[in-house]
């Protein structure tokens, strides 16, 4: 089998250089404020976040906090993803229920999210709120992309399969299933960096006993801003790890692009 | 055997595009269809396809025939290969083992044994078009409904097509409904050429072409008559 290439794309290796050469130009520029701003609290320095970084990577609260953030992260993510498929073909297939449903999402998306999170707070447990306003911030997203995915269907693969009989299973698994994999690929991804700051800005405010948000919520009411720094390095190093992650899950899933 | 549409009624609103139109198609020739743009060609594969349903009329010999079609556009789902489109066809019908070896055979008559792994965005338009002409003949239809689907294609690529079909065709010979604005095209293949006139349609002519399948040619001086003629009817022209 003959392989199709671009010839213009640069090798991962060079792509790799390029990075590390924009990270390492970032962590400069910060040393160089932190030295003329000279104060730990308003600026740490890289190496001091670094130490704390260690720090905090062998304390005992390391390993629970984060556990418990990528568990509700990951929870709230999934039951959007799979609450949103199913309203989303609904919606897209039935007229009626994309316009019951339709003003319920202009309104969620509409909302701030912090008016989210304070109605949380009321309503729920503080390790729930985080998991509910993830949850609300991300299922819109999905459940508009798989919708529009639904209606904009190949009209005439379905008229093929129409004439040639094909079972309504194949049609749905085999022709609308991986027409609305991309929409829902392109959806999750949006939904999982959005989904992802949601859930460390509720743990901020809901402090449950284990959580990112609690530890970076401490870190700052004792004014220790290199804790606050690592831990947000943290929260973006897993976000980070979440995007390669559903890109793998990309590739895999629409490969034939 | 013959497969008959008697007053056949299909209007758009104000539009009528067949009012009392009377068709007769004979079973396990192929059957090519002419007419000016608009005139209801692929109106009428619609309904003899299933895909619209006429406003009246009767169909006789239709029952539980089976249809296969073959579109202007080779309708391939993206994120399937070549053999897993043509398979698609056939899913429920045979074990997966046997399906498969199926379509291998027919992959290999429309030459793309080597391509059967191909997603269709690595193919040309030809190989495209050879794909859904395997998917046609894979799926074991009494009526292959063919709705131009040579259009827009180079000389070249046309004739590797016509030549798949007929290789298709050579021990299978079902009873194909064609749809072209090509005259040449028309004469060469079909052995009845129906040439319709503007809406609401009715049959101009009907022309047989009982010359023997292997001494035809596209471009035919044989033919010139028939080809001069069609093309008098469809412009409006008067024969000298």
């Amino acid at each position: 089998m003959k392989n199709f290439t671009t010839k213009n794309s640069p090798g991962p290796v060079k792509n790799g250089i390029v990075m590390a050469l924009s990270l390492t130009i970032i962590i400069l520029i910060w040393k160089l404020i932190a030295m003329g701003v000279n104060s730990e609290i308003i600026l740490p320095s890289p190496e001091a976040v670094f130490r704390d970084l260690l720090k905090i990577g062998r304390s005992p609260e390391f390993l629970p906090a984060v556990g418990a953030t990528v568990a509700r992260a990951v929870f709230a993510f999934l039951l959007a993803a799979f609450l949103g498929v199913v309203t989303g073909i609904i919606t897209g297939f039935s007229k009626l229920a994309d316009l019951l449903v339709r003003p319920v999402l202009v309104i969620i998306m509409s909302t701030p999210i912090i008016s989210l999170i304070l109605l949380a707070l009321i309503w729920f447990k503080s390790g729930n709120v985080p998991v509910f306003a993830t949850f609300l911030m991300t299922f819109p997203i999905i459940t508009v992309n798989v919708n529009e995915g639904v209606k904009n269907i190949d009209k005439g693969l379905l008229e093929m399969a129409k004439v040639y009989k094909v079972k309504k299973w194949s049609i749905l698994s085999e022709i609308y299933f991986p027409s609305i994999a991309s929409y829902l690929t392109a959806a999750v991804s949006t939904a999982v960096g959005l989904g992802w700051k949601v859930v460390v800005t509720a743990e901020v405010l809901s402090q449950p006993q284990f959580a990112i948000g609690t530890n970076l919520q401490n870190s700052k009411i004792y004014l220790e801003t290199a804790s606050v720094l690592a831990w947000t390095l943290i929260a973006v190093s897993l976000s980070f790890i979440f995007e390669l992650f559903i890109r793998t899950l990309e590739k895999r899933l629409i490969r034939w692009r | 055997m013959a497969l008959v549409i008697e007053n056949l009624g299909k209007s758009y609103d104000e539009l009528v595009i067949f009012k009392d139109f009377d068709l007769e198609i004979t079973e396990g020739r192929i059957t090519c269809l002419l007419g000016p743009s608009g005139c209801g060609k692929t109106t009428l594969l619609n309904i003899i396809g299933g895909l619209l349903k006429a406003d009246s009329g009767r169909f006789l010999g239709f029952e539980n025939k089976v249809l296969s079609y073959v579109f202007q556009e080779p309708r391939l789902m993206n994120w399937k290969t070549v053999r897993e489109n043509v398979e698609f066809v056939l899913k429920g019908r045979y074990p997966g083992p046997e399906r498969r070896e199926i379509v291998d055979r027919y992959l290999e008559k429309v030459e793309l044994t080597d391509f059967k792994d191909f997603y269709p965005k690595n193919l040309s338009g030809g190989m495209k078009h050879r794909t859904a002409l395997a998917r046609a003949f894979v799926y074991q239809s009494d009526i292959l409904i063919m709705d131009e689907p040579f259009k827009g294609q180079d000389l070249k690529i046309k004739l590797s097509l016509i030549d798949s079909l007929l290789k298709l065709r050579e021990k299978d010979q079902r009873t194909i409904i064609f749809v072209t604005h090509d005259i040449e095209e028309a004469v060469f293949l079909g052995d009845e050429i129906i040439v319709m006139s503007s809406t609401p349609a009715k049959i101009l002519k009907k022309f047989s072409n009982d010359m023997r399948r292997n001494e035809r040619e596209l471009i035919d001086i044989r033919n010139y008559h028939i080809v001069k003629e069609i093309y008098m009817m469809i412009t409006d022209r008067k024969t000298e």
